[in-house]
């Protein structure tokens, strides 16, 4: 081994996430421009950016839902456009559109997915009933998806994209529309994973949460990286918020270019 | 006015946006073909009922102008029927446009009831009947049999009537049910009920039983103040007296009915918004007593392991849970039922024969297995957003589309199982020739519909709601559909062609010869499916979520 893959290998044993030159456009639009991104592993990453910066796309290409137009994307050392079973097996994610097929109760959407992931039978269940007592989806073992409340569909969300066990876990979104309870419930079993070695990759709009939680951020604007690094060197001292519409941009004041408004 | 021009004109944006999509120009073609083939579909019926018409008021006699009532008692009942029937059986109870979002704009509550009316009368159930009500008036108009005014007024009378009478049907349906499994069980019923009525008459005939004719009698008499009999003696009455009598009466029924449908709008759109999309109404606690039955078929697939047979698993309980599956499992065993035993066995059919158990079960067989055809080319809408969970699962796409073919070919199996019971129970089991001949013409068009079908699944996805029975595929899905179901019905009919010539022998190589070539297709299909999921991953999603 070349020193040169020596090290190579030793950065792919510390990141999680890698991504070279990740590019996509939806016709004249780039939505995601020249991403290079390094997230290491065991991190809790925060992905911040205003609506419309690319954060959604940036998660779809490296889950698989939707290819780059150019660059590449690995996940823990592993190529996801060259080995994309072998990377989703060790991916979990929660989309912003929930992929849910609700017409299955939550027992058995959460043994549906483990199948397809390859979990041995036998801990199907086991696994599966944990899962639903910790989100506290117990109670209703034979309620259809269909008619599960919001937040109750996005604990099975969640319960799906863990009941693998995925090294990397990618949650678009997650708290929109959860209720605080749940959402405080949400936020340690997400400390808990990270503690056991698990990579959390996190959008969020709600700034808050992202620096109570996120060891590393990275800021997106208008499909470019414009900040990446650990929390603390992101902020400079000050808080999340400010160090964040330094770099976006901050809003004209509200209502200034409105003639009728008076 | 601006508000219902503005409104008027979501709406027609919302009609036209739900064709676009990369295959934008073979879709609007499609429309094209789809709309022309409905035209002639509603054409001929009205043609044929002008012919009659016109056929028995020539004849002037007694007999035929009683012969013309009958007709147009019938004619104006199944515009009750189509009107009131279609929109529940198809589960379309806010009738293609739902109001509920523009209750937050300052908009009369008369202007949104205008607004829905108008929508309902764009249905199909309103503008199918509309061709043979006008083809008759003008029949009844131009040879003098009743004047014009009269005719016409008849028409535009009973339009109103049953315009508003299923605008109020559907509201008061969508509001008093709100629980998701009642509303599907309704629908379910009501489309049962439509095809009973429609057989009833034929059961009761061949019967010749009294009771059954004086239960004709009696619905006869007590609906003839009801509005389709009142519109038909307006037409044949034998005074201008009668004609008025009955035509007031109708008048008054188009008030009465215009006032319940005011009162049933009102009442639906006092509170919440009820109608919603994607059968989440209001939360229903717990599956059906029907969803806990459909689960042995799926538990056994689901207990062995793998991605393929957590597939199937889901399609199984997927198909068993959407209103379109119940309902067709509830149907074949009563409509093979019927044929048994309303149309009998000893029937005389054109180069058949009589058909006999043999014939019926390899006809039937063939027909059940067509009956999935929606579900295999458009395998991916009913998941919807779910969809997505194929992209991210570590799974081959291959796997996915075999898994959803396996899982509709055990379905079909077990529709086959029941139209073979319900047809060994009444009319004798067929001979192990025909039940051979039979499987293999449902295995046949299968395997043909499963071809066609991946691949219409991957290019023309169309969202579908579990909850409603109504097909609203695209155009292009609706022509590859038909496309699929000739190709399977054209192999098999030939290989069963030797059959109606007395040899049965050389049909059934010419179904294991057909059965190969299906299969061949078939696997070509799963391949080329595979890598256009690949390819159009990101399409099929978009689609799927509307923004096709």
């Amino acid at each position: 081994m070349t020193p040169d893959e020596t090290h190579a290998a030793a950065g792919d044993a510390v990141r999680a996430i890698r991504t070279e030159g990740l590019t996509r456009r939806f016709g004249d639009l780039v939505a995601v421009d020249r991403l290079d991104l390094e997230v290491p592993r065991g991190c809790f990453f925060g992905f911040l950016g205003p609506n419309g910066a690319g954060k959604s796309t940036t998660i779809a290409m490296l889950t698989g839902l939707l290819r780059p137009s150019a660059g590449r994307a690995e996940i823990l050392g592993r190529d996801l456009a060259r080995e994309p079973l072998a990377v989703k097996r060790s991916l979990g994610v929660v989309p912003e559109q929930l992929a849910l097929f609700d017409r299955l109760t939550g027992p058995e959407y959460l043994a549906f997915v483990a199948r397809m992931y390859g979990v041995p039978r036998r801990e199907v269940r086991t696994r599966a009933a944990e899962l639903l007592a910790l989100m506290d989806l117990d109670g209703a073992p034979r309620k259809l998806i269909v008619d599960y409340s919001h937040g109750m569909k996005k604990k099975i969300a969640l319960a799906a994209a863990l009941i693998h066990r995925p090294e990397v876990l990618f949650l678009d979104e997650p708290f929109e529309g959860i209720d605080a309870v749940a959402s405080r419930e949400i936020k340690d079993l997400m400390l808990q994973l990270v503690a056991r070695g698990v990579t959390i990759f996190l959008t969020s709009h709600v700034l808050e949460i992202v620096e109570r939680l996120c060891t590393d951020v990275a800021i997106i604007a208008r499909g470019r990286l414009v900040a990446s690094g650990p929390m603390d060197e992101i902020r400079r001292g000050g808080g999340l918020e400010e160090a964040f519409l330094d770099l976006v941009g901050r809003p004209e004041t509200p209502g200034a270019g409105l003639s009728w408004l008076g | 006015m601006t508000r219902l021009l503005a409104l008027a004109g979501l709406r027609l944006r919302l009609v036209l946006r739900a064709s676009r999509g990369s295959s934008r120009v073979f879709n609007v073609l499609a429309f094209v073909a789809v709309a022309a083939a409905g035209l002639a579909a509603a054409c001929g019926p009205a043609a044929a009922f002008g012919t009659i018409t016109y056929m028995l008021i020539e004849a002037g006699t007694a007999e035929a102008l009683d012969k013309l009532a009958v007709l147009l008692r019938a004619l104006f009942v199944l515009v009750w029927v189509l009107a009131l029937g279609v929109p529940i059986a198809t589960g379309s109870l806010d009738q293609g446009f739902d109001v509920a979002p523009l209750r937050v704009f300052p908009i009369a509550r008369r202007t949104l009831w205008l607004l829905t009316l108008g929508a309902a009368w764009l249905s199909f159930e309103h503008l199918a009947y509309l061709p043979a009500l006008l083809v008759v008036a003008s029949v009844l108009s131009a040879t003098g049999a009743a004047p014009p005014a009269l005719a016409f007024g008849v028409i535009a009378g009973t339009a109103a009537c049953a315009l508003a009478a299923g605008h109020a049907l559907t509201l008061l349906v969508a509001g008093v049910l709100r629980r998701r499994g009642l509303r599907e069980a309704l629908g379910i019923g009501a489309l049962l009920l439509i095809i009973g009525a429609s057989l009833l008459p034929s059961i009761l005939d061949q019967g010749g039983s009294p009771g059954g004719t004086g239960l004709l009698t009696l619905v006869a008499g007590t609906a003839r103040w009801l509005p389709p009999l009142l519109a038909a003696d307006a037409l044949v009455a034998r005074s201008p007296a009668e004609a008025l009598a009955a035509a007031g009466g109708l008048v008054v029924w188009a008030v009465l009915l215009a006032g319940v449908s005011w009162a049933a709008f009102s009442f639906v759109h006092s509170g919440e918004p009820i109608v919603r999309r994607g059968g989440g109404w209001r939360r229903t606690g717990r599956p059906s007593p029907g969803a806990r039955a459909e689960g042995g078929l799926a538990r056994a697939v689901d207990r062995l392991p793998g991605p393929l047979r957590a597939t199937v698993g889901k399609e199984l309980r997927y198909l068993l849970r959407s209103a379109a599956g119940r309902f067709t499992l509830l149907m074949v065993p009563l409509f093979t039922a019927l044929i048994a035993r309303g149309f009998g066995t000893q029937a005389e059919i054109p180069f058949v024969g009589a058909p006999g158990a043999d014939t019926l079960f390899v006809g039937l067989a063939l027909y059940v297995g067509l009956l999935s055809s929606n579900w295999f080319h458009n395998a991916f809408g009913w998941d919807a957003g779910g969809a997505a969970l194929w992209r991210l699962a570590p799974v081959s796409p291959r796997t996915v589309l075999a898994g959803k073919n396996l899982a509709l070919w055990l379905y079909d199996g077990l529709l086959v199982a029941l139209a073979l019971l319900s047809l060994s129970l009444l009319a004798g089991p067929p001979s192990p020739l025909a039940l051979l001949t039979g499987l293999l013409a449902h295995a046949t068009a299968g395997l043909t519909l499963a071809a066609t079908g991946n691949l219409a699944s991957l290019l023309f996805p169309v969202p579908r709601d579990p909850s409603s029975l109504r097909n609203s595929g695209s155009f292009a899905g609706t022509l590859f559909g038909l496309a699929g179901t000739l190709a399977g019905s054209t192999l098999v009919g030939l290989a069963l062609l030797p059959a109606l010539f007395g040899r049965p022998g050389w049909s059934l190589a010419g179904l294991i010869a057909a059965l190969a070539v299906a299969g061949l297709g078939w696997t070509g299909s799963l391949g080329l499916a595979g890598q256009l999921f690949e390819r159009r991953g990101e399409r099929l999603l978009a689609g799927l979520a509307g923004r096709g």
